[in-house]
This record gives structure tokens, C-alpha cells and sequence, in this order.
């Protein structure tokens, strides 16, 4: 038997990636396997689940077990793959146009079940795959390739949703801190329940707004101020900030709320559900009784 | 023989405890070794609003609802108003003189038996609801039938509830027969033959053999959203799923249901849900994603009359075509339409290994007749079954530059063995994106073309794994139905009909659907000297298919869309018009 490889960054990479040079995708994709390493997470040990979109197509440059489903319907099968197998991680990857514009009925429901999931959200403003129209993150006002004269609608914040909708783990990273982004990674992962990582991505190509030099001016740590993630009140006044002033990014909030697997009988007895799938028939006759 | 059916029906609005009346009668009448078959109409209100439920005994097999009553129960006015005219010349109708104090009957070829329903669960001091219970008493009074039957039945029914219930019911159930034998107005004319209790024999809605077959087959994972006709299965699931270990979830609506359902598979549990057709349509996009990520997953369709909302309550087999051409592109998959509940449960046998062994959808089509109605079968068992899981590997060798596994491989099948995620050291993508074999998205126009072509490949092998079209009835006959789904019940019965006249005709019936098994079909119809389909939609799409399939084009359609289920005194009537027969004299 070959001694296996130390676990590195090189041990999650499959193709070269083909983002626009600059896209902050490289950085959450760097901060992600760096996480993988730190927490000795082995390829073969979790599943990704992408999105559809520039985000989503990580699915391609990372070597794992991955799910590449449809747009905006990640939560729902890294719901399900949770089911099956309880003991296997499970990270979502996906853009703010899949999560908050066809997913985020999915979003607030996967919040309230709390599956163990840890959601990265890539937040870019806009859709950058479909060329640049504006995301339900972009601000009022923004001006994209569908809306000309800006965006009529108020932004969706992600933070503040998931806080009113009960989420156990709210966070905000930023893809230009490597560093902070997977120290807030590792955080995120080794959470029980489902962990929102909603992260500043800049978009390069399509949003000359929210550049990495607009981040860097307005960014800072939550650990560097006075800011305790378990107080809601607290996560809630630090979600209204205004983003054209100052942006916080950490753990807003966390706190432990039981696990959907952990609520389930059949997921009790130490096996998971793939552990207990029968390979012959089933014996129904005290079901079948119940009919005669 | 069918002419000796003895339909009961009970009349009155939703939330007056009709369908557990005539559960409660069926199963007493499965007990008393007959053949039972049970039929509800209610509106989509959850009280108020005219429902009925009715329960057919027979000595003979039955497989349909008659519209021909014996005894009519009526609870309120409006529906003796409404079904008076149901019942057979020298009918009874039983009402309760407390709540229709003069009864409006024109005809005069019936007896009208006041029972006072009301006074009766007054008098035993039960809630006015167990009226239902009482005429149940008198039901089995009138046909001298003994009320221990009943007794059995209720201790299974609300065992459970506590001994309390159980005499409750029992002494509504004794005050009604007694009251009947005591003060029936006549000699009641009809009378049923109690025979020895067969031990083997079940009374089962559709659904709950859906539900049955897929707890035999190992389902591991159940999601839904309520949709009538679906909800009794999601009903089923959540009563009995986690005795079996079953994972079982109400998720907020269809995309999510499907999405969750698609991700346990992947991740390697046997996983189905089940909706109607607007739910269904909800599924459409992510149905593609189970064939495309080639991931095995079971989709019942229960079918109401669309489009949109359409009659939530009521039945169709409008969805076929629906079902079969569902999201965007070609792919494999499988239509199945059971015909009885035997089939509705060996179908999910059958759904679950097919999805496996090929990797790919499988969609069971049933409706709400089918699926809300309670019909007699044998017990049923898995003796022949078998669980197959289809190529699955728990070792492989990886390759490619990055050392990933090659998932979807082209194989002479199509079909590639998978690993479930966690299996140590194979890593691969599963791709909604057009992929090359390790899952990694791909433009290229030949390896799209390798993979495209792999995936319908797979159909290949999978016309010759489904059963055939089954022929009925002689095999020379003067005229041919076709049929297929639910149209089985009242097709067999209509045969059965027309055979005790000496009208020699048969019946085709598909099972299976998609993939078209058009080579039997052209073997079957060859010969043939009349045609005519026979099936619950107003486009005649089982028609539209032959003639897709087989070049056949077969004017003759018997259609339905109102709703209602086929009747098979109609359907009789149909063929002897077709064969200019004048119907013998009512015996
Ligand atoms: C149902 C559906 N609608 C639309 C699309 C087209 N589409 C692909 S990606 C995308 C937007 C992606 O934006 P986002 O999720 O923000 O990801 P980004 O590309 O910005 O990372 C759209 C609209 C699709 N694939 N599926
Ligand atoms: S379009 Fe924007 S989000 Fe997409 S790869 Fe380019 S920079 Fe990144």
C-alpha cells in the first residue's frame, strides 16, 4: 500500500478554474480547501453541493463528492443528502441570484428545519453567469444590464433574513480575507446546524460598484469590536448597518438549536439511513393485518 | 355475478363521517367473505358541500362502483333530492325522520324506511356524528347480518382509541339493527350470501398499496406536499414509515420535495414522493436532473381533472401525455400506470429496481380513483421479490489528471456503476450541467454526443425489463377495448357483463406506457376486428400513442372527463350499441 498524500490545497483541485481573472470566487474557492485541510476533511469525506452560476461552476475545479443540481434549488437536496447519510458533511456553494432569487423560499424553510449544511452564499449583487443583471442583493438604485435606470426594489439582506427566520449560525466573510474568510469557514463547518456564510464577492466584470477597493474601505472584523454572537439583539442592530458605511464581517450570531437529523427516530440509532437501507423485501404482514 | 352486487350508499355533506361509515361497512363485508368495493364523491370543502360514499358487495369479484343503489342512506334533504333516482326499482331509502321530517319522493317503485338516526344516538348517548354508526347497525339489521362481524372490525378499527370507543361504536351498531329488525317497514328484498372469512383477503385503496409496495421495496426516504389525490399516500407514510425506519417529510413545496428526494438518492437511499399534476408540474425541471445526474428516484403522479386546479376531488387520466414528455430534452424514463392495487403495489417493486438498475425516473401514474377507492385483493406479498440496487461499487480505480472516478463512464448499457458520497476514494460530480465521465461540465460536442447517446441507450435494455400489454377475456373476440391505469377495473367488469349475455369481447391493457412496448402492441392488434379505447381524457392519448407507435389509427374512443370514474353497466352499454345488440330484459 502507498503511504497516502498529506492532505493539502492541491488534494481538493481538479481543472483549472476559468473565472474572470480578479473574481472573487478564487478567493472563497482558495479559503474553502483551506478550510477542507485545517479541519482534515479528506475529499472523499464530505459532498458540495453547487448552485447554478459563475459561483456554482466551482464545481469544476474542486475534487470531491459534489452535486451540481438546478438553480436556486441547492438547500433542498443538501437536505436530503443529509437524511441519507447523517455522518457525511455537507457544504452548499451557490450564487445570490440561485439562494435569494429562485431559492430563498428554500433559504428561510432550510433555516427553519436546520440541517447540518453549511451554506457559503456567494453575494456578488449580480447574476454574473446570465452577463450582469442585477441580483435581489443589488442595491436600490444599482444600475445593471436589466435595469438601466437602476433597481426599483429595496435589497434583500441576507444576514437579517436569516436571523428573523431562526438560523443557528449567521456569518459574513469577505472572498479579499483569505485569513478571516477560513478561519470563518472552519467555524461554519464545525457548527451543528445550518450555517450561513454569506460572503462579499466581487464581481469584476459586471459590478463596478462594489469593487475590492469599496470592501476594503468599508470592511471590518466583528472580533475586533465589542460584539457578543450570542446576543440576537445585538446581531440584529449589527444586520441593519448601512453597507455604503461600514460593513461588519464575523459571526454575527450563533447559537445551538437542535439539528433537523438530530429530531428524527429513524437517525437515532447510530446508523445512518444508508447504513440501514434493506438490500431484500420488507415484511409488511402486520401492516397488511391492518387491512384485512 | 356481477347482477348480484348489493350497493349501499350513504348521502349527506363533508364532515359527516360518510367515508368512515363506509369503511367500517366494507371491511365488515370483507369479513363476512365478500367481495367489497368502496367509492367516495366530495367536494374540495372540508365541511359542508354534498358528499356521498358507497360500498359494493359481492359474492362475485367487483371492480368498480355501480351507480345502481340497493339501499340509499340519506342524511339530510338535499340528498335524497339528489340521488333518489340512484336507486333500482324496488330500492330502499333509509332517512332520518329527524332531520327530513317529509321526504319529497315522487317514484313509487321503493320502500322508505324513517329510522330515527338522531334519536337512536341520542337514546345510546352518542354524538349526533355516530348517525353514520347507527345506520350501519341498521344496514346489517335489514340483512340479517350479525353484528359480531362488526364487533371484530371496530376492535381493530379504534382498538387503540381504548376499550371506550370501541363500546360506543358497538352499542350504536346494536341500536341500529335492533331498531331495524323491529320496525322495518317490509321484508327487506335483498339479501347478501355471508360466506367463510377469507383469511387471505384484503380491502386496500390505491394509495395505501402504493404506500405498502413501498415499504416492501425498503423505501428509506418519503417526501411530500399534501395534493389531493395524493395526500392519503403522505398520510400512509407519516402513520406507518417510521415503524420501518422510513424518513418521512412535509417540506414546503414540490421543488423541495423533489430536490430532497433526488438528494437522498444520490447520496443512496431509495427516496420517492408523490404528488398530483400541479404539484408534478412544480417537479418538472428537477425530474430532468434525476435522468441528467443519472440519479434513480420514484415520482407518483395521483391524477385529478386539470388543467390548473381543475376538480381537486374528482378523477382523470389526463397527465399521461404530461408525464411522459416532462422537462426540457430527451431522456429515459419510465411511465407506469397500475391498473388495480395488486399492480399499485407490485408497481413500486418494480418503479424501485427499474429506477436503480437504470439510473433514471420512474413515474407511477395513478389517480384519484384508483388511489381513494378501496377495492378486495388477495393479501398482499413479496414472495417473488427481490431488492436489486443496480451497479453500485464500493471500489473502482480512479483516473484523469486529477484522479477523480469516472462515474459515467460509457458502458454497452448506458448504465455505470455508481458510488454513494463517502465511499472512501472515489470522488466524482454529480452534473446537472452536460458532463464528461468524471462529472466535470463539458462543451465538447463529442463527448456530449458520448454521454447523450449513453443515456438513451439505457432504453434499450429497459424496453425488454417491463411488462407487456395483458390481454383479458377470450382471444377471439367480435370487439377489442383498450385501456390503461384505472380503466382496468370497470373494463374487466363491463366484460364480465357482456360474457354472462354470451357478447364475446376482450380487453388490452397497458401497464406500462413509456417506454411504448409498440412491437406487442402491433402483435396484439394484428387480427383484431374491432377497436375501441376506452380511457379518461378528452384528447384520447393512449389512442395518439398507438397510432405514434404502431401507424394505427383508431377512431373508436369511449372518453371521459367528467370527472367520474367508467361505469361498467355504461361501458356494457357502449359495446352492445358498437355491435347493435339490444339489451336483454332486466333479469
Ligand atoms: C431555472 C433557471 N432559470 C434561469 C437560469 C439561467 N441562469 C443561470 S445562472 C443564473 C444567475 C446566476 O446568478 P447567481 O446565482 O447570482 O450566481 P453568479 O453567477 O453570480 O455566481 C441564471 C439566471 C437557469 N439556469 N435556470
Ligand atoms: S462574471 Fe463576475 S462572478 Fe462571474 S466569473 Fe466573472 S467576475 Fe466572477
Amino acid at each position: 500500500m502507498p503511504k497516502p498524500l498529506p492532505l493539502t490545497e492541491r488534494s481538493f483541485r481538479s481543472r483549472p478554474p476559468n473565472w474572470c481573472p480578479g473574481c472573487g470566487d478564487f478567493g472563497i474557492w482558495t479559503a474553502l480547501k483551506r478550510a477542507l485541510v485545517t479541519l482534515q476533511l479528506k475529499p472523499d469525506q464530505l459532498t458540495i453541493v453547487f448552485g447554478i452560476g459563475c459561483s456554482g461552476n466551482m464545481v469544476n475545479v474542486v475534487r470531491a463528492y459534489g452535486f451540481h443540481g438546478l438553480h436556486g434549488r441547492t438547500l433542498p437536496v443538501a437536505e436530503g443528502i443529509r437524511l441519507a447519510n447523517h455522518k457525511l458533511p455537507v457544504i452548499v456553494v451557490g450564487g445570490d441570484g440561485d439562494g435569494l432569487g429562485e431559492g430563498i423560499g428554500h433559504f428561510i424553510h432550510a433555516i427553519r428545519a436546520n440541517p447540518n449544511v453549511t451554506y457559503i452564499l456567494h453575494d456578488n449583487q449580480v447574476y454574473g453567469l446570465t452577463k450582469g443583471e442585477h441580483s435581489p442583493t443589488a442595491p436600490k438604485g444599482f444600475v445593471s444590464t436589466t435595469a438601466p435606470t437602476g433597481v426599483i426594489e429595496e435589497p434583500v439582506n441576507p444576514i437579517g433574513l436569516a436571523l428573523a427566520a431562526g438560523a443557528s449560525f449567521v456569518s459574513r466573510g469577505f472572498a479579499g480575507d483569505l485569513d478571516s474568510l477560513e478561519t470563518l469557514l472552519v467555524a461554519a463547518i464545525r457548527h451543528q446546524g445550518l450555517a450561513l456564510v454569506d460572503v462579499l464577492q466581487p464581481c469584476v466584470t459586471f459590478n463596478h460598484h462594489n469593487t475590492y477597493l469599496w470592501y476594503y474601505q468599508r470592511v471590518y472584523q466583528l472580533s475586533n469590536v465589542q460584539h457578543d454572537p450570542s446576543k440576537l439583539d445585538l446581531a440584529w442592530r449589527r444586520a441593519q448597518e448601512p453597507m455604503d458605511e461600514k460593513i461588519p464581517v464575523g459571526i454575527f450570531f450563533q447559537t445551538k438549536r437542535p439539528t433537523l437529523e438530530s429530531q428524527l427516530p429513524p437517525l437515532q440509532g447510530g446508523r445512518t439511513l444508508l447504513e440501514q437501507q434493506p438490500v431484500r423485501p420488507v415484511d409488511i404482514s402486520a401492516v397488511v393485518a391492518q387491512y384485512q | 355475478m356481477p347482477t348480484e352486487v348489493f350497493n349501499w350508499k350513504i348521502c349527506g355533506v363533508g364532515g359527516y363521517g360518510l367515508q368512515v361509515a363506509s369503511s367500517m361497512l366494507g371491511k365488515t363485508f370483507l369479513r363476512g367473505g365478500l367481495n367489497v368495493q368502496t367509492y367516495d364523491e366530495f367536494p374540495s370543502v372540508i365541511k359542508g358541500g354534498p358528499a356521498t360514499s358507497q360500498v359494493a358487495a359481492s359474492v362475485a369479484p367487483i371492480r368498480s362502483p355501480r351507480q345502481a343503489v340497493q339501499l340509499l342512506v340519506c342524511l339530510n334533504e338535499q340528498s335524497i333530492r339528489d340521488h333518489v333516482r340512484e336507486l333500482v326499482p324496488g330500492g330502499w331509502l333509509l332517512y332520518d325522520p329527524d332531520a327530513v321530517p317529509k321526504p319529497s319522493v315522487k317514484r313509487t317503485d321503493l320502500t322508505l324506511f324513517p329510522a330515527p338516526l338522531t334519536r337512536i344516538t341520542q337514546e345510546v348517548k352518542a354524538e349526533k356524528i355516530m348517525r353514520n354508526v347507527v345506520s350501519i347497525g341498521a344496514t346489517l339489521g335489514l340483512l340479517g347480518f350479525s353484528t359480531d362481524l362488526v364487533n371484530q372490525q371496530l376492535r381493530q378499527q379504534y382498538g387503540q382509541k381504548g376499550e371506550e370507543v370501541v363500546q360506543e361504536n358497538l352499542k350504536a351498531v346494536e341500536a341500529g339493527a335492533t331498531y331495524a329488525t323491529e320496525h322495518a317497514p317490509a321484508k327487506f328484498p335483498f339479501r347478501l350470501k355471508v360466506g367463510r372469512r377469507r383469511q387471505r383477503r384484503m380491502l386496500i385503496s390505491g394509495n395505501d398499496a402504493l404506500g405498502l409496495g413501498a415499504l416492501a421495496a425498503g423505501v428509506r426516504f418519503y417526501a411530500g406536499y399534501p395534493m389531493t389525490p395524493s395526500t392519503s399516500l403522505l398520510f400512509f407514510m407519516v402513520k406507518h414509515g417510521p415503524d420501518f425506519g422510513v424518513v418521512v417529510r412535509q417540506l414546503p413545496d414540490e421543488i423541495a420535495v423533489i430536490n430532497a428526494a433526488i438528494g437522498a438518492s444520490f447520496a443512496g437511499v431509495r427516496s420517492m414522493v408523490a404528488t398530483s399534476g400541479g404539484g408534478f408540474s412544480l417537479m418538472v425541471e428537477s425530474l430532468g436532473l434525476a435522468a441528467m445526474t443519472e440519479t434513480p428516484l420514484v415520482v407518483v403522479n395521483a391524477q385529478r381533472p386539470g388543467p390548473a386546479t381543475g376538480l381537486p376531488t374528482w378523477t382523470e387520466q389526463g397527465d399521461l401525455r404530461f408525464v411522459m414528455h416532462a422537462a426540457p430534452g430527451d431522456f429515459p424514463r419510465v411511465v407506469v400506470a397500475p391498473g388495480d392495487v395488486t399492480e399499485c403495489f407490485q408497481a413500486m417493486s418494480l418503479a424501485f429496481n427499474i429506477a436503480d438498475r437504470y439510473q433514471t425516473p420512474v413515474v407511477v401514474l395513478t389517480d384519484k380513483f384508483l388511489g381513494e377507492s378501496s377495492f378486495t385483493t388477495d393479501a398482499m406479498r413479496t414472495t417473488d421479490w427481490r431488492v436489486d440496487r443496480g451497479p453500485v461499487v464500493t471500489r473502482g480505480v480512479i483516473s484523469g489528471e486529477h484522479g477523480m472516478f469516472p462515474r459515467y463512464a460509457d458502458t454497452p448499457s448506458g448504465v455505470s456503476p455508481r458510488p454513494f458520497p463517502g465511499t472512501p476514494g472515489l470522488p466524482y460530480m454529480a452534473n446537472s450541467d452536460e458532463h464528461d465521465e468524471f462529472g466535470l461540465s463539458t462543451e465538447e460536442a463529442s463527448v456530449r454526443l458520448v454521454q447523450h447517446a449513453k443515456r438513451m441507450r439505457k432504453l434499450t435494455d429497459l424496453a425488454w425489463d417491463l411488462p407487456e400489454p395483458e390481454r383479458y377475456g377470450p382471444t377471439k373476440a367480435d370487439l377489442t377495448l383498450l385501456s390503461w391505469g384505472s380503466t382496468k377495473g370497470p373494463a374487466l367488469d363491463a366484460l364480465e357483463l357482456l360474457a354472462a349475455e354470451g357478447i364475446r369481447i376482450n380487453l388490452i391493457h397497458f401497464f406500462v406506457l413509456h417506454p411504448f412496448p409498440a412491437a406487442t402492441t402491433i402483435k396484439r392488434l394484428a387480427g383484431v376486428k374491432r377497436l375501441v379505447t376506452v380511457e379518461g381524457n378528452a384528447s384520447g392519448q393512449l389512442a395518439g400513442l398507438i397510432r405514434q407507435h404502431t401507424g394505427l389509427a383508431i377512431e373508436d374512443q369511449i372518453l371521459r372527463y367528467d370527472g367520474r370514474p367508467f361505469e361498467a353497466v355504461e361501458l356494457a352499454a357502449a359495446v352492445r350499441e358498437r355491435l347493435g345488440i339490444k339489451r336483454r330484459a332486466h333479469a
